[in-house]
C-alpha cells in the first residue's frame, strides 16, 4: 500500500453541497471517491490520491502525458463544475495535494475568514469565457515579385504592410470596444493571454477576456452575438464559453 | 432558477481548460510544489500555452499585431520557429527541437 494523500478541487460554504451530489463524479485518479468534508463554515471538496502518483518525482512525468493530464483536468473541472452549479465555490489549481487530509484540513481552518470573504464575492455569480477570433488570409501563392523589378517588388511590399498595419489597427479598435461593451454588463472584468494558432488554423485569436457575471445574467452572451453579428464582414466573431468557477477572479493570496 | 440561467452548450475545449486551471504553471497551495515551466518534455503546445499564460499581455497582446498570426504559413515549420521566438522572449532556455 503507498501513501495516501488528499487532494483539493476547491471550498464551499459548509451545507451547500453534499457528498452524494459528487458520488457519481470521476475523481482525478479515476479510483477514490470525491467527498465534502466541513471544517466550520466552510467545506473542502477533496479525494483521496495515491502519492505514488502525485509526487513531486512523478507528477511532471504524468504531466507530459497528454491523455493523463486530459483525464485529471476535465475531472478536476467536473467537479468544480458541480459545486459551481450548487451555488458558488473558490476554485483550487490542478494538483493541489496535501501530504494527508489532515494537512489539508488544517491549510482550510487557518484560511476560513479570506475563504469566506471571496465564497460571498462569487456566491450567485459564474465567470464567462470571451474569445474574440479573427479569420487568417490564405496561405498567398509565392509570387513572382522576387523575379520583377526592384521597384516592383519594393511597392508590393509596401503595399502588403500598410495592409498589415490597417487590419492590425481594426483588430485593436475591435478589441477595445468589445472590451468596454462587455465590461458595462459584468461586475468584474480579466484579460487572459491571447494563445497563438495552430499552424493550419483558419482564425487567429485576438481577445481572450473572463468576466464575472450573475449566474441569471446573459447579457454578455447576447452582446458576443450582436458584435459577432456587427463585425461579420471583417471576419471577426467572439466566442462565450462558461459558464465557469470564478478561476479569474480569486485572489492569489487565498489559495497560497 | 430563472429560464435565462446560463448553461453550458457542451463540452469545454481542453485549451480552455488548461488555461484556467494551470494558470501559470505553479501550483501555490498544498505540499506537493511543482512549476510546469521547469518541466522540459511538455508537449510542443502545452508549453506554448503555458509560457504565454505566464507573459500575458507583455508577449500575448502581440501575437497578432504583425501579420505572422493572421496569415497562415506556407511552410510547416511555422510552430517551432514561434516556439523559439515565445521561449525567446519569455527568458526560456530555447528548446532543443527549436533550435536547428
Amino acid at each position: 500500500m503507498s501513501a495516501k494523500g488528499a487532494y483539493l478541487y476547491g471550498v464551499v460554504v459548509a451545507g451547500d453541497l453534499g457528498s452524494e451530489a459528487l458520488a457519481d463524479q470521476p475523481s482525478v485518479d479515476g479510483g477514490h471517491a470525491v467527498r465534502v468534508v466541513s471544517y466550520g463554515r466552510v467545506a473542502a471538496i477533496l479525494s483521496d490520491v495515491s502519492l505514488d502518483e502525485f509526487d513531486e518525482a512523478t507528477l511532471p512525468a504524468r504531466l507530459n502525458d497528454i491523455e493523463w493530464l486530459e483525464r485529471s483536468a476535465r475531472a478536476h473541472e467536473g467537479v468544480l463544475e458541480r459545486a459551481l452549479d450548487a451555488g458558488g465555490v473558490v476554485p483550487f489549481r490542478l494538483c493541489t495535494v496535501y501530504r494527508s487530509e489532515e494537512a489539508l484540513g488544517q491549510f482550510v481552518v487557518e484560511r476560513e475568514a479570506e475563504l469566506l470573504r471571496v465564497l460571498d464575492r462569487v456566491a450567485g455569480r459564474v465567470e464567462l469565457g470571451v474569445k474574440g477570433l479573427v479569420a487568417r488570409d490564405e496561405p498567398e501563392a509565392d509570387t513572382d515579385t522576387q523575379s520583377g523589378t526592384g521597384l516592383a517588388y519594393m511597392q508590393e511590399r509596401q503595399r502588403r504592410q500598410a495592409d498589415a498595419r490597417q487590419r492590425a489597427q481594426l483588430i485593436r479598435t475591435c478589441a477595445d470596444l468589445a472590451n468596454a461593451r462587455f465590461k458595462e454588463s459584468a461586475i468584474a472584468a480579466a484579460m487572459m493571454a491571447v494563445r497563438p494558432p495552430d499552424d493550419n488554423a483558419e482564425e487567429a485569436m485576438f481577445l481572450n477576456a473572463a468576466y464575472l457575471v450573475r449566474a441569471d445574467d446573459d447579457a454578455v452572451v447576447h452582446e458576443a452575438a450582436a458584435l459577432t453579428a456587427d463585425y461579420a464582414g471583417q471576419g471577426i466573431r467572439f466566442e462565450v464559453t462558461g459558464p465557469w468557477p470564478a478561476f479569474n477572479f480569486v485572489p492569489p493570496e487565498v489559495a497560497s | 432558477m430563472s429560464s435565462r440561467d446560463l448553461s453550458r452548450s457542451g463540452p469545454a475545449q481542453l485549451p480552455d481548460v488548461l488555461e484556467r486551471i494551470l494558470d501559470k504553471g505553479i501550483v501555490i497551495a498544498g505540499d506537493i510544489q511543482i512549476n510546469l515551466l521547469d518541466i522540459e518534455l511538455l508537449t510542443v503546445k502545452l508549453r506554448l500555452l503555458i509560457a504565454s499564460v505566464d507573459k500575458a499581455r507583455e508577449i500575448g497582446i502581440d501575437w497578432w499585431d504583425g501579420d505572422a498570426f493572421l496569415s497562415r504559413p506556407r511552410g510547416q515549420n511555422g510552430l517551432e520557429e514561434r516556439l523559439r521566438r515565445l521561449e525567446s522572449a519569455a527568458g526560456l532556455p530555447v528548446s532543443d527541437q527549436a533550435k536547428s
